[in-house]
């Protein structure tokens, strides 16, 4: 996976400027859903433009809250995502997602961004499929479509192999 | 456990924007929005939740307030103008004690001025009546 600035890359603290690549990716979504929130508590999901998010896009993802349903659906994900987790299908359940993916790191903390309704984001490290230690950083936030209930969760994850020096 | 929540002041009350578990990213976060103008303050608290104790602590870690630099804009500006009064109140009674002290010269160098003349009449009227009695005087002994 090489070429794209965001695509998964080599991590160490000599390339600690490169961390700024996630942080570009969460501020930029973060920004997104200010605006389409406007006044109003949550932004509306039929909103959501893929084409307004460009190049970030690919590592973006969208759930599906059910009320009554603990298992939220995976409606939406991009290219890179569906890459990383071994190409899913989509729409797949939650729990259909290996735990050893980024999008599978990613969407652990939907409960605590549905109990207090305002976007998290969360980083950390994991093992792939490979053994190789990803460090990770994400968003994950909550949409509406009547601007009271939780409809959707729109999310956004990227991470780089760590390598041991 | 630490949090880190980004919030931002709205309609007069901070309301909490995001959450974050990542230091640095917080605090980039909240430093890239306190530079934007959607929010007239932003700020970062960090959350330290203790699980053995069930408690938690709270601090503000970064706080970036327009209406803050607004105030201290005005504030400084006041005492500029402040400064510039007292500079100008400096400038006034420096001009009027010069004003007086000239004044006083000239009133002090009319007086002599004044006095002279006095001096010069009166001595020349005694001079003059000195000059008459000894005219006197000498046609009187003139006669006798």
């Amino acid at each position: 996976m090489a070429g794209d600035a965001l695509d998964l890359a080599e991590a160490g603290p000599e390339r600690e400027l490169e961390a700024s690549i996630e942080q570009r990716l969460i501020g930029r979504l973060l920004d997104e859903w200010r605006a389409l929130r406007g006044h109003s508590a949550l932004p509306p999901f039929s909103r959501i433009d893929p084409t307004a998010l460009g190049e970030i896009w690919p590592w973006c993802y969208v759930l599906s809250l059910t009320p009554g349903q603990d298992d939220p659906v995976l409606v939406q994900a991009g290219a890179e995502l569906l890459r990383d987790a071994g190409g899913i299908a989509l729409p797949g359940p939650l729990s259909g997602l290996p735990p050893s993916s980024l999008i599978g790191q990613a969407v652990l903390h939907w409960p605590g961004v549905v109990e207090r309704r305002v976007p998290i984001s969360t980083g950390g490290t994991y093992p792939d499929l490979a053994g190789r230690t990803i460090r990770y950083r994400s968003v994950l936030m909550p949409l509406s479509e009547d601007g009271k209930g939780i409809t959707h969760l729109l999310g956004a994850a990227n991470g780089r192999v760590m390598v041991a020096i | 456990m630490v949090a880190f929540e980004l919030q931002t002041y709205q309609g007069g009350a901070w309301r909490i924007d995001s959450l974050f578990n990542d230091r640095k990213l917080a605090v980039m976060e909240a430093e890239r929005l306190s530079k934007g103008d959607r929010y007239s303050a932003v700020r970062l608290v960090e959350e330290n939740y203790d699980p053995r104790t069930q408690s938690s602590t709270s601090k503000v870690i970064f706080r970036v307030s327009r209406l803050q630099d607004q105030r201290e804009a005005a504030f400084e500006r006041q005492r500029q103008v402040q400064v510039e009064v007292e500079e100008t109140n400096r400038t006034i009674r420096a001009a009027a004690s010069e004003h007086k002290a000239q004044r006083l010269k000239r009133r002090r160098q009319g007086e002599m001025a004044n006095w002279i003349s006095i001096l010069v009449i009166r001595g020349g009227g005694i001079l003059l009546i000195g000059i008459c009695l000894l005219y006197g005087l000498g046609r009187l002994a003139g006669k006798f």
